[in-house]
């Protein structure tokens, strides 16, 4: 018997259980112990909010939801912990993986949880790195360990499913395009791959994507990142709580509780929401546009202003989020690929119009309205006309005069500019204004050049004629 | 505040991308917010643990998609990780850690070894802390101490014996009446792993041990409110 989705879910929704925060046992003490032995050690009495005034993101009484769930599953009760293993490794990360199996009907299923912290900094920082590169060094170490585990605990007598949630779950469909021995791959918000990948292994990705299903929150702002493979499931999200849109990623939204310990997974008949296809269309487009090293350059430019827009306890107003922009230029690659991603969006804007209302949609129901309300400021001024008597002015005359004004002005222009802004209540320093009028500049030539990538669907595999059967 | 890294902070902060920025004037505000962060784990460790010589393996910083920082750790020489746990705390952090647990143990084993060994001779215990606690648990901390603190300090004991495992009602009741709460797994490994000293060596294969646990009674176990 194979596990159902709702059973896999629940396996990846208990390797993020956390001992350090709860009676939560630690997975790896149970090695060897059947998973009712694993989920026995929690003192349902002891889930409490580690701190009632700062809930977690995933409840205390979701996390008994959870556990109360698996125990309404015997035959998840009766699989083994094969083994259990944390990675301490230097740029390991701290990931962990498990095997479990049951002996009875030959099941193996080889979990991997996401990143250290689901939505850390260093899961941002390997997101966009592996937007420009086929292999990534946590992709390699979880293959290496995989095909570990499988010599030794001799796993061909098995059916081996791989599954994961997140950086988990994109690791799983890895494996499965790298390892023929994988049998069936299901991963929940797993991000996709990069054009590169695709290349690389193609003829793999012919032969197995078959055997990859993804699953999907609607709303899930992870997976729509590259290209994915295999099929995919959407589902509705629930559970959302003190992150709000942020919940959307995390395993647990997946699950509709109607009582204490008994959910559905409810699948959105409509697919993925419009603005979310938007997204990605957009992502992939713009990501192709470059060569290499540009996107490499970009991506990092990209991680560094996420950051930037996730800074701790607050909501950056747009003026703030102007500064973060003009601060990151300081750098001049940044300069460039903030100029590029502006001319960009301006060009992508102009043959699909309603892209960056769309993009605003998104970043308002995370919550980032100063980043919508930037995006919202860009779209003024793309969008600006002027009709001065029988002139019409726009945003390639405003570009031009600030180019004059930059090429030919003195500094103390900006120094006045910067008062006049002031006095409109608006702080912009006068070293940020010819930096802004930089990337204005930039933009504008860039505008002249920036040719939009028609295709920003996810890559698709294809042969001419029909592929040899794997041997 | 000094705002130069060191050579520590600019390991750990890789995952915020600061590894290579000299001094705070290029920071960016969520690069200062995380050094922040750090500066403040990595002082409350130095005052919780004065003297022991800690290594530091990654850091994640509080941020707006998390409910928490992570700061890992281990005692030098040892392979098993330990964290501080960063919370926000109105406008500042709150640091707790669970490294008191390898510094207590052998204290802790001991007497739970002595209990044990009244209904299963021969018994070597090693045990893991999990429950992330502030100052007030430290290595000092005695056993009757952690047994007492409330919320419970959640844990796990390997028990290795040279002999049947068997649980009985009377040493579960000798477990509660001490307090000595937790989950616990029994093997019998065997005399000659006994004799070599180092009974917990092959963990790993303890396949269909007996286990146990020992619980408050309901309601005790949130701890004081």
């Amino acid at each position: 018997m194979s596990l159902t989705t709702e059973q896999l879910l629940l396996l990846n929704n208990l390797m993020y259980l956390e001992p350090a925060e709860g009676p939560y046992p630690e997975l790896e003490d149970y090695a060897g112990q059947r998973i009712r032995d694993w989920m026995g050690a929690v003192d349902l009495s002891g889930i409490t909010e580690p701190d009632p005034d700062y809930p977690g993101m995933t409840t205390a009484g979701e996390w008994m939801n959870i556990v109360i769930a698996a125990w309404n599953e015997p035959f998840l009760m009766d699989m083994r912990i094969l083994t259990a293993y944390t990675d301490l490794s230097e740029g390991g990360g701290l990931c962990k993986s498990a095997v479990f199996i049951n002996a009875d009907s030959a099941d193996a299923v080889v979990v991997f949880k996401g990143t250290e912290l689901v939505l850390g900094s260093s899961q941002w920082k390997d997101n966009f790195f592996s937007g420009n590169t086929a292999d990534t060094p946590h992709q390699l170490k979880a293959l290496e360990w995989y095909q570990e585990v499988y010599r030794k605990y001799h796993l061909e007598q098995f059916e081996v499913t791989v599954t994961g949630h997140s950086k988990g779950g994109n690791k799983a469909k890895y494996i499965t395009i790298r390892d023929r021995t994988v049998d069936r791959c299901v991963s929940f918000d797993g991000e996709g791959f990069s054009d590169q990948f695709f290349t690389k292994y193609a003829v793999e990705i012919l032969h197995r994507e078959k055997k990859i299903e993804n699953h999907c929150v609607d709303f899930d702002y992870i997976s729509p990142l590259l290209n994915d493979i295999g099929t995919t499931t959407w589902y509705h999200g629930y559970n959302y709580g003190s992150g709000g849109f942020t919940e959307n990623h995390l395993a647990n939204t997946f699950m509709h509780f109607s009582d204490l310990g008994r959910f559905t997974m409810d699948i959105n008949e409509n697919g993925r929401p419009e603005e979310m296809e938007a997204l990605d269309e957009f992502v992939n487009s713009y990501l192709r546009s470059m060569n290499d090293e540009e996107r490499s350059k970009a991506l990092n430019m990209l991680n560094e202003l996420l950051n930037a827009s996730l800074s701790v306890n607050r909501n950056m107003t747009r003026d703030e989020v102007i500064r973060v922009f003009l601060k990151l230029a300081d750098n001049p690659d940044n300069c460039t690929h903030i100029s590029y991603f502006l001319a960009y969006l301006i060009r992508y804007e102009q043959k699909r119009k309603d892209m960056t209302a769309k993009l605003n949609s998104v970043l308002t129901r995370f919550g980032m309205t100063g980043l919508a309300q930037y995006a919202d400021l860009v779209a003024g001024i793309i969008n600006w006309k002027k009709q001065i008597l029988w002139i019409s002015l726009s945003f390639d005359h405003l570009a031009s005069a600030v180019s004059t004004i930059n090429t030919h002005a003195p500094k103390w222009v900006y120094h006045r500019l910067s008062l006049h802004l002031e006095r409109k209540g608006m702080i912009l320093p006068a070293e940020e204004l010819a930096r802004l009028a930089d990337i204005i500049e930039m933009t504008d030539s860039y505008l002249k050049t920036a040719a939009v990538y028609e295709d920003g669907s996810d890559r698709r595999v294809h042969l001419a004629r029909p592929a040899e059967p794997e041997s | 505040m000094n705002r130069n890294l060191s050579n520590l902070e600019h390991r750990l902060l890789q995952s915020v991308s600061a590894e290579e920025t000299g001094n705070h004037e290029e920071l960016f505000q969520y690069q200062e917010e995380a050094m922040k962060q750090l500066r403040g784990a990595l002082s409350y460790m130095k005052s919780k643990y004065s003297g022991t010589e800690i290594e530091y393996i990654l850091f994640e910083p509080l941020t707006k998609m998390t409910d928490k920082g992570i700061l890992a750790c281990t005692l030098k020489g040892s392979d098993e990780a330990a964290r501080v746990i960063i919370r926000r705390k109105e406008d500042s952090y709150l640091y707790t850690d669970t490294l008191y647990g390898l510094l207590v143990r052998e204290k802790y084993d001991a007497e739970l070894e002595k209990i044990i060994s009244a209904f299963m001779p021969e018994v070597r215990a090693y045990t893991s802390f999990y429950t992330a606690a502030g100052e007030n648990v430290n290595r000092d901390t005695s056993v009757a101490q952690l047994n007492s603190h409330l919320p419970v300090l959640s844990r796990h004991t390997d028990l290795a014996v040279c002999c049947e495992p068997h649980v009985s009602e009377g040493m579960i009741g000798k477990l509660r009446d001490g307090s000595f709460y937790g989950s616990y797994t029994v093997c019998n490994v065997g005399r000659e792993a006994m004799d070599a000293g180092n009974p917990f060596e092959n963990r790993a294969e303890w396949y269909g041990c007996l286990t146990f646990n020992v619980f408050r009674t309901p309601g005790e176990s949130r701890g004081a409110e």
